[in-house]
């Protein structure tokens, strides 16, 4: 191997250790680009640096992210999340494990608005975990339900991870949009299933609400409550989703239309107040900034690890599997899933997925298919124990009766559904691409 | 992975050596807290602007260059700023898996080596884009777009301006964990001596 190449290896290695050791994501691609490129070819490529830098910032197609961080960053704020779990709630409280139903239905729904997955995961652990407990559930399956669940909006659309994917796969955001559709509610539902099979199995686990309470509240008002808080935020989402997918809007205009929207419905909600629009706006200012800084230092670490060739390592490596591009793609899929115990989202799509895509691509597989295939798989990595962030992210709001432990055993059974998850979007591929396809994008 | 603390925090009890010091960071501090709720009000003009051009291009057919072209003109400071203002937040992500069981040392040691990591990242981009900028003042670079804006030097300058705020948080934040990690290590030699 040319020194090249080991320096390409060793900007892999230093990458890993800076982040392990808990340096920020972003530094630690700066960082590790800018050391072992100047030790690999200097100064030369770093000239492209602030013309990259410029294409990040100065880009029609990453308004999406502030537009739609805003939107879902107002509407968990103004707390009509709330609000809609409580309906839920009762609506679901017939059916034994109809609470834990209900946190599905709502986690697609959270997804569909916010697409932030820390947001939906403590919001739903906050306001769902202690009525679960309240009423007898067992908190190992409250807690999977409220992770797994809080995980659907980074598949559902609007996502940031399908919108940064859609720039690395160079796809475009609306077909993304479309092909996550199917594959999100086909999740949804498995989890639904695995929930009613297990209050079959252990009927002790997940009580029904009592009937005494339900009829304590008259259908009429559940009904009318239904629509006074159900009803603006779900027709918000469906119009936005549906302006972008019937290829109306595109995502970018339907992230402003949705954002607007949002500031109605909560100005509707008499909620609107000049603290909450501040505080909305700071948080969107700093999650865009954050997630758009990554991307800026993921430039650097690109030009150093392409002045490397770190390219042709890569393929060096896949012409060792055997097995043809069927078991490249499982590779992929194995690689993805461990590293999704280590790292999140955001450098998995960044890292690995950019490193293999050019063997796929030149192999002719189907960009839309894999980006789906990458997706759920990557949702696995927000729920494998012992690092995932939306483990994390409900430990910081559990009761103390909660453990760990807990927590871990929950999500188990959850992760097992979602590689069943990669396996079936792998056999049907027409789950992917069928409504893309249908649309015409 | 998580955002960390606030990385700044109450600073230990200084003595009258390190007054000045965490004067100065204070200083830093504040001014970069307000030049990001200022910058956060862009986010607000973006849904403004963008939501009002949408709905006149889409019911009144009035549709302009220049509005567009604003519109992601001003995505280019939001995070150009807004990325200094995440930092003195400490939301930039990072893995915790280690971080959060380091002793208060270990993490005030990582803290530093990260903001130096940042000071010599920011100044590198400073350094290449300079020149970028000359260029684009030089030729009076404006949109290729008929009706599209003009000075388009300035917006590229809010890339070294960006990252010079930024080089200063971090600073800040060096000379912050400077002082934590040799605050915690004369609390361990004393220890020690005890």
């Amino acid at each position: 191997m040319s020194l090249q190449e080991w320096l390409a290896i060793g900007l892999l290695i230093g990458f890993f250790m800076m982040l392990i050791a808990g340096v920020p994501v972003g530094i630690t691609l700066a960082a590790s680009g800018f050391i072992f490129g100047f030790m690999g070819f200097g100064e030369s490529l770093f000239n492209l640096l602030p013309a990259r830098i410029y294409g990040v910032v100065a880009n029609y197609q990453w308004l999406a992210i502030p537009l739609f961080v805003f939107m879902g960053v107002m509407l968990e704020k103004s707390r009509l999340a709330e609000d809609l779990l409580d309906v839920i709630g009762h609506l679901a409280g017939g059916v034994r494990g109809g609470m834990a139903l209900g946190i599905i239905g709502v986690g697609v729904l959270m997804g569909a608005t916010t697409g932030i997955v820390g947001a939906t995961v403590i919001t739903l652990g906050l306001l769902t975990l202690p009525t679960l407990l309240r009423r007898g559930y067992a908190p190992e399956i409250s807690c999977g339900a409220i992770c797994a669940s809080g995980t659907l909006g980074q598949i559902i659309p609007p996502s940031l991870v399908l919108i940064l994917l859609s720039d690395i796969m160079q796809l475009s955001v609306g077909t993304l949009f479309a092909a996550a559709v199917m594959p999100g509610l086909m999740l949804a539902a498995l989890y639904c299933a695995w929930i009613v099979v297990y209050g079959l199995l252990r009927p002790n686990s997940m009580p029904p609400v009592p009937r005494a309470e339900r009829d304590a509240l008259p259908r009429r008002e559940l009904w009318t409550r239904v629509v006074k808080v159900a009803l603006p935020p779900l027709a918000l989402v469906l119009s936005v989703l549906g302006s972008i997918i019937a290829g109306v809007a595109a995502p970018t205009e339907a992230a402003s239309m949705g954002a607007l929207g949002s500031i109605l419905v909560v100005a509707l909600a008499r909620r609107l107040s000049f603290k909450v629009l501040r505080a909305v706006m700071q948080t969107t200012t700093r999650i865009s900034a954050m997630v758009l800084f990554i991307l800026i230092c993921a430039q650097v670490f690109s030009l150093a690890f392409r002045g490397l060739h770190g390219e042709r390592l890569i393929e060096n490596l896949f012409e060792l599997l055997p097995g043809g591009i069927n078991a490249d793609i499982w590779f992929l899929m194995a690689l993805i899933f461990v590293l999704g115990f280590f790292l999140e989202w955001i450098e998995i799509s960044y890292i690995a997925v950019p490193l293999f895509l050019p063997i796929f691509a030149a192999a002719g597989v189907d960009p839309v298919w894999l980006a789906m295939l990458i997706t759920v798989n990557l949702q696995c990595s927000f729920l494998t124990p012992p690092f995932g962030w939306a483990l994390f992210f409900l430990r910081g709001v559990t009761p103390p009766e909660i453990t760990t432990r807990h927590i871990y055993v929950g999500v188990i059974p959850f992760v097992g559904l979602q590689i069943l998850g990669v396996v079936l979007v792998f056999t049907f591929p027409a789950l992917a691409t069928w409504l893309p396809k249908a649309i015409g994008w | 992975m998580s955002s960390q603390a606030p990385a700044g925090g109450p600073l230990p009890e200084s003595p009258p050596a390190r007054a000045s010091l965490t004067a100065i960071v204070a200083a830093i501090e504040r001014a970069v807290d307000v030049i990001g709720r200022a910058a956060s009000w862009i986010s607000l003009a973006i849904v403004v602007l963008m939501a009002v051009d949408v709905l006149l291009r889409y019911t009144a057919s009035i549709g302009s260059v220049w509005a567009q072209e604003l519109e992601w003109h001003l995505l280019a400071p939001l995070v150009l700023f807004g990325m200094t203002y995440a930092l003195l937040k400490g939301e930039h992500v990072r893995v915790d898996v280690f971080y959060a069981r380091y002793s208060p040392r270990g993490k005030a040691a990582v803290d530093l080596l990260a903001s130096l990591l940042a000071i010599v990242i920011a100044a590198l981009v400073i350094r290449y884009s300079i020149a970028y900028v000359n260029q684009a003042y030089s030729i009076d670079e404006i949109s290729s777009d008929p009706g599209g804006l003009t000075h388009r030097w300035m917006l590229k300058a809010l890339i070294p301006i960006g990252f010079a705020v930024f080089a200063l948080q971090a600073a800040a934040q060096a000379v912050s964990a400077a002082i934590r990690l040799s605050h915690s290590s004369t609390d361990a030699a004393g220890d020690r001596a005890r």
